[in-house]
């Protein structure tokens, strides 16, 4: 199981990362929405995408929309991650394509169990 | 190579990237703040201001540092607004905002250093994070937050000097060099390897080292610029404590200089910036009863100069008044009356070296008290290099500080000593070959 983290913070991907490896994934990074797209475009076999809404040149928000609009054949799902607690923005998120939520900072509980909730694999 | 190790708090990998990327994003911010000051197009600088904030605040929670939180939370509401534009950027506001970045980056240095964010009853940040909610709600007025900005100088971000940014070439082109050097070890490690090819090994072998040599010293060049960064904050720091007015001119910022180099003649650039401030320039009044512009001018600028990088710092205030400072070297027990008496204008500089020289009996908040110039001649000396200082009565003084290019691998000659080859201590170009 392959998952993409997008998340302008290194800390933040290398944190997320080490994480997803404990529960039996497989990581790789992209540091923005642009270059996830054009990652996602090429590579079609992640299965779990975490998106951070806050990043330059291309943001989460952008990034989710155009992938479920011009990748709409990809079995994906797609998680944000932020620190947003907007709950309209999160409203807006989830009718756009957006399968869970979680918000920073978070424990390998949580993020446990938004996979669980998603029906994805999660090594014990 | 690298510094002297400072003794580190149990930092584990995590927290380290987070104090390297944090510094990044102050640094980014400090320089968007000034750029705002001096009316650049908001819009574009907020973002990148608002960004840095944000990204701490996303981060330092998992890592468990509730003072930074605090404040990254307090100054990114008062950011959103600022973005959004439902608060104008004035002042005050870049003000605020430059204490929040000095204050974050305090608490860093203090986990970088300590492993912990510091006891909260001593430094205690809620003057500040109270002032950027006030200024939220859209309460005016910016009284006094501490004077934590006063320091700048030495609050250099700590983790930043123990990384550095290589382009992805330079590190191809060592990674093929390195290819060339196992391939000429394994040519000598074949069993049939003859005398002949022995002599033309050697030389492919001398070849690949002078590439790597020249290559690896390359990659630790960086751009004298990464000085100047924090100076303008600095000197506006500096000159309204001692109400001065001061125009800043940097030139030669794309000049390369090895990284250790750099490192250290940070401090020292800081010292000769801050006492071009505090006593070379003249105060507005003085200035204009000497037909002078109000505002004094400070020079920064580096360039090449025989074979060695020269970093200047310029200013046009009053230069030193030799009488002044031979006085005051007499009553300080520096040199006798009569010794006073004879000396020659150099000589008189060469006083303003000495330790714990000054010629102000107050101690300012600034400069200190005879902090200043012995302590920019060691750095400098320490890193191979010298300062000279020039000063003309009524027109200013400049501060030259000469270092080599780099910390380059010197050559010295190899002697057979009873049989042990030893390299001996005398630096000789000749002794290479």
């Amino acid at each position: 199981m392959r998952a993409l983290i997008v998340d302008d913070s290194r800390v933040l991907r290398m944190h997320l990362g080490e994480m997803l490896r404990l529960m039996g994934w497989k990581t790789e990074e992209a540091k923005n929405g642009r270059l996830a797209l054009e990652r996602l475009r090429v590579d079609r076999g992640f299965q779990l995408v975490l998106m951070d809404v806050n990043m330059p040149e291309m943001n989460g928000i952008e990034c989710v929309c155009r992938v479920r609009s011009e990748l709409s054949e990809l079995d994906l799902k797609l998680m944000m991650v932020s620190t947003e607690a907007d709950s309209c923005l999160i409203e807006e998120l989830l009718a756009n394509g957006v399968d869970e939520y979680l918000m920073k900072p978070f424990t390998h509980e949580n993020l446990q169990a938004k996979l669980q909730l998603m029906s994805l694999p999660v090594r014990a | 190579m690298g510094g002297e190790g400072v003794d580190r708090g149990d930092v584990d990998d995590l927290t380290m990237e987070f104090l390297i990327e944090s510094g990044e994003g102050l640094d980014c911010m400090e320089r968007c703040l000034n750029d705002l000051q001096h009316g650049s197009e908001s819009g574009a600088c907020l973002a990148e201001i608002f960004r840095a904030v944000h990204t701490m605040k996303g981060t330092v929670g998992f890592l468990g540092f509730p003072r930074l939180e605090k404040m990254a939370h307090a100054g990114e509401a008062l950011l959103v607004l600022l973005r959004d534009g439902k608060r104008g950027v004035d002042e005050s506001v870049v003000y605020l905002l430059m204490q929040l970045t000095d204050r974050l980056r305090a608490v860093l240095q203090l986990i970088e250093t300590r492993g912990h964010e510091g006891k909260r009853d001593v430094d205690d940040d809620s003057g500040l994070i109270e002032e950027l909610e006030r200024m939220v709600r859209g309460e005016a007025g910016i009284a006094g937050v501490g004077e934590a900005s006063v320091s700048v100088g030495e609050m250099a971000a700590g983790c930043m000097e123990k990384t550095v940014r290589v382009e992805v070439e330079t590190l191809n082109r060592l990674m093929s060099l390195v290819g060339e050097l196992v391939e000429t070890r394994n040519q000598f490690l074949r069993a049939d390897v003859c005398e002949k090819s022995v002599a033309r090994l050697g030389q492919r072998l001398d070849g690949v080292t002078a590439s790597l040599r020249e290559t690896v010293m390359q990659a630790r060049m960086q751009p004298v610029g990464y000085l100047f960064q924090r100076i303008p904050r600095l000197a506006r720091d500096v000159a309204a404590i001692c109400g001065k007015r001061v125009r800043l001119e940097f030139s030669g910022g794309d000049t390369g200089l090895d990284k250790e180099l750099l490192e250290r003649l940070k401090d020292p650039l800081v010292h000769a910036v801050r006492n071009a401030i505090d006593h070379g320039l003249e105060t507005p009044q003085d200035r204009m009863a000497r037909g002078k512009p109000r505002e004094g001018c400070i020079e920064v600028s580096a360039f090449h100069e025989s074979g060695q990088i020269v970093v200047e710092v310029k200013d046009d205030g009053a230069g030193v008044d030799c009488e002044r400072v031979v006085w005051r070297a007499v009553e300080l027990g520096l040199i006798s009356e009569e010794g006073g008496a004879a000396i020659r204008d150099v000589e008189v500089m060469e006083l303003l070296f000495a330790p714990g020289f000054s010629t102000r009996e107050e101690v300012t908040m600034i400069s200190g008290r005879g902090v200043g110039l012995d302590v920019v001649r060691t750095n400098v000396e320490r890193a191979g290099g010298s300062v000279e200082l020039q000063s003309a009565r009524g027109e200013g003084t400049t501060l030259r500080m000469r270092v080599p290019l780099t910390l380059a691998i010197l050559p010295a000659p190899i002697e057979d000593c009873g049989g042990e080859m030893v390299l001996a201590g005398k630096w000789d170009e000749e002794c290479r070959q």
